[in-house]
C-alpha cells in the first residue's frame, strides 16, 4: 500500500513532488489547498494570477503535462507526480521564448493580468498544434478573458508565433 | 481530522474505506467543481479520496456490444476519441462544447454526474444513449441508469457516500444515431440554460426507438416521452410536433418558474438544430453503409 500522509495539528497534509518548470520539486500541501496556491505562495511564481478563482477567466492557466488547465480548481494534491510548466519556465538562456516576444511585437498586451494565462493556453495549442487556423487559436482562448478587450491582437500574436515556428505555410 | 488520501487502485480504496468508518466522505475526480463548492469549508473530521490515481476508472474501449468508459475520463480524452465519435455523437457534442479547454482538460464524465447540476451536460447525452453507470461499493457493484443516479433532487445524487462511479456503459446500437446541443448565456465557455440530447434509430429519412432528454428543467436529465413520440411522426409533421412535444413538456416540468417563457422559445430553436443534425447524421450513415451508432 503506497500512501503518503502527514498530520499536523488536526489538519492533514500530503507530501506531494512534482516537476515545475524542469526542476524537481516537493511540498506539503493540505485539503484545500489549490496548485495556484502552490505555485505562487510556496515556489514564488507570481505570473500565474488569480482572478475569479473558479475556472471562468483563464488568468491562472498554467500547462500540466501538455495540457493548459486552470491553477484555481486544481486540488495541489492532484498535482502529485505531474510535470507543471509556467511563464517563468519559459525563458531560457535569457531569451524570451518566441510566443513572449510575438505578444511584445503584437502589442498584445495591455494592462497584462491576463497575459501569462493567455500565453499559457496559446503554448499548450501550439506544442499539439503548430499550425491553428484563427478558429482554433479562437476554441483555445475562449476560457481566457481579456478586460482590456485586446483580443485581435492577442490571436495575432499567437498566429506570428506559429508563422515564427516556421511549421506554418500560409 | 480531515483526513486525505490518494489510493492507487480500487483494492486499496476499498481497504481505506471499510477503515474510514462513519465519517464523511468526499471523493475528488477533477476538483473543477469540488474546489469550488468545498475550499474553506471542508468538515473537521471529513476524509477524502482522491480519485486521480485509480487506473481502473481510466479508459475507453469498444468491447463489442458496449463501449466502456471509464469514469475520471475527461471531456478532452472523450470528445477526442474516435470510438465515442463514432457511437455516442450525443456524449462527444457534450464533452466538446462543456466550459473551456483549460476545464475540459480536467473535468471529468464520473464528477459531471455525481455533482448532478440541473445544468450538467453530460448526463443528458449518456441518458439518451442508454448508457448505465457502474456503481462499486464495499458491499458490491451494481449497475443504475443515469437517471437512477440522479433522482429527483438538483444537485445531489441519489448514491451512498461509500458509492463510486466507476464506469460508463454506452451501448453500441446499430444505425442509430444522436445528438447533443445547448443554449446559454455566451457561444462559448458557457452553463446552460438549457440543453437537449437525442438518440434514435434511422432508417430511410424516419426515427424509431428515439430516447429524449432536456438539462436544466429540475435535474441534469429528465426523459419527455411526448418528444420521443413526436419523433416517430411522419417526415412533414415531425419538425413541427417535436417543437411543439418539447415546448409542452417544459411547460409541464417547470409550470410557474419564471425562466419558463425563455426555457420554451430556447427549446423550439434546439429542437430544430438537434433534429438537423440527427438528419444530417441518419444521412451521412446510410451512405457511408457504416451501420453503426454515429
Amino acid at each position: 500500500m503506497h500512501i503518503r500522509l502527514a498530520m499536523i495539528v488536526g489538519v492533514m497534509f500530503l507530501k506531494i513532488e512534482l516537476k515545475i518548470n524542469g526542476k524537481f520539486r516537493t511540498a506539503e500541501v493540505s485539503a484545500s489547498e489549490r496548485l495556484i496556491d502552490v505555485l505562487r505562495q510556496k515556489f514564488g511564481l507570481v505570473s500565474v494570477k488569480e482572478g475569479c478563482g473558479a475556472g471562468e477567466c483563464g488568468a491562472c492557466t498554467v500547462i500540466m503535462d501538455g495540457e493548459a488547465v486552470c491553477s484555481c480548481v486544481v486540488p495541489a494534491f492532484q498535482a502529485d507526480g505531474h510535470d507543471i510548466l509556467t511563464v517563468e519556465g519559459l525563458e531560457e538562456n535569457g531569451e524570451l521564448d518566441v510566443i513572449q516576444q510575438s505578444f511584445i511585437d503584437c502589442d498584445a498586451v495591455q494592462c497584462g493580468f491576463c497575459t501569462p494565462g493567455m500565453i499559457m493556453s496559446a503554448k499548450a495549442l501550439l506544442m499539439k498544434n503548430p499550425c491553428p487556423s484563427r478558429e482554433e487559436i479562437r476554441t483555445a482562448l475562449a476560457g481566457n478573458i481579456c478586460r482590456c478587450t485586446g483580443y485581435v491582437q492577442i490571436i495575432d500574436a499567437v498566429e506570428t508565433t506559429a508563422a515564427r515556428i516556421g511549421v506554418c505555410r500560409r | 481530522m480531515t483526513g486525505l488520501f490518494a489510493p492507487r487502485s480500487i483494492e486499496e480504496l476499498l481497504s481505506l474505506l471499510a477503515g474510514s468508518g462513519e465519517h464523511e466522505k468526499h471523493f475528488i475526480a477533477g476538483g473543477t467543481d469540488w474546489l469550488i463548492k468545498n475550499r474553506g469549508n471542508i468538515s473537521e473530521d471529513a476524509v477524502l479520496f482522491d480519485l486521480s490515481k485509480i487506473p481502473e476508472l481510466r479508459g475507453i474501449e469498444n468491447r463489442g456490444s458496449y463501449l466502456r468508459l471509464g469514469s475520471m475520463e475527461t471531456m478532452t480524452s472523450i470528445h477526442t476519441d474516435p470510438e465515442i465519435r463514432l457511437h455516442a455523437a450525443a456524449l462527444c457534442d457534450a464533452a466538446s462544447s462543456m466550459g473551456s479547454v483549460q476545464i475540459r482538460n480536467r473535468a471529468t464524465v464520473g464528477g459531471n454526474l455525481a455533482n448532478a447540476s440541473p445544468a450538467a451536460d453530460t448526463p443528458g447525452a449518456l441518458a439518451a444513449l442508454n448508457a448505465s453507470a457502474v456503481i462499486f461499493s464495499p458491499s458490491g457493484t451494481k449497475e443504475l441508469s443515469i437517471e437512477e443516479v440522479l433522482g429527483t433532487c438538483p444537485n445531489k445524487n441519489t448514491l451512498s457516500d461509500s458509492d463510486i462511479i466507476m464506469e460508463f456503459r454506452i451501448p453500441v446500437r446499430k444505425s442509430h444515431v444522436s445528438a447533443f446541443k445547448k443554449i446559454g448565456s455566451r457561444s462559448e465557455v458557457s452553463i446552460a440554460r438549457i440543453n437537449l440530447a437525442v438518440s434514435a434509430k434511422y432508417e430511410d429519412g424516419a426515427f424509431c426507438d428515439a430516447m429524449v432528454f432536456v438539462g436544466t428543467l429540475g435535474t441534469a436529465a429528465k426523459r419527455s416521452p411526448e418528444a420521443e413520440n413526436a419523433l416517430l411522426m411522419p417526415i412533414s409533421l415531425r419538425k413541427e410536433g417535436f417543437k411543439k412535444a418539447l415546448c409542452e413538456f417544459a411547460g409541464r416540468m417547470i409550470p410557474s418558474r419564471s425562466t419558463l417563457p425563455y426555457k420554451q422559445s430556447a427549446i423550439q430553436a434546439l429542437a430544430e438544430d438537434v433534429l438537423e443534425m440527427l438528419e444530417a447524421r441518419g444521412r451521412s450513415l446510410e451512405k457511408s453503409g457504416e451501420k453503426s451508432h454515429g
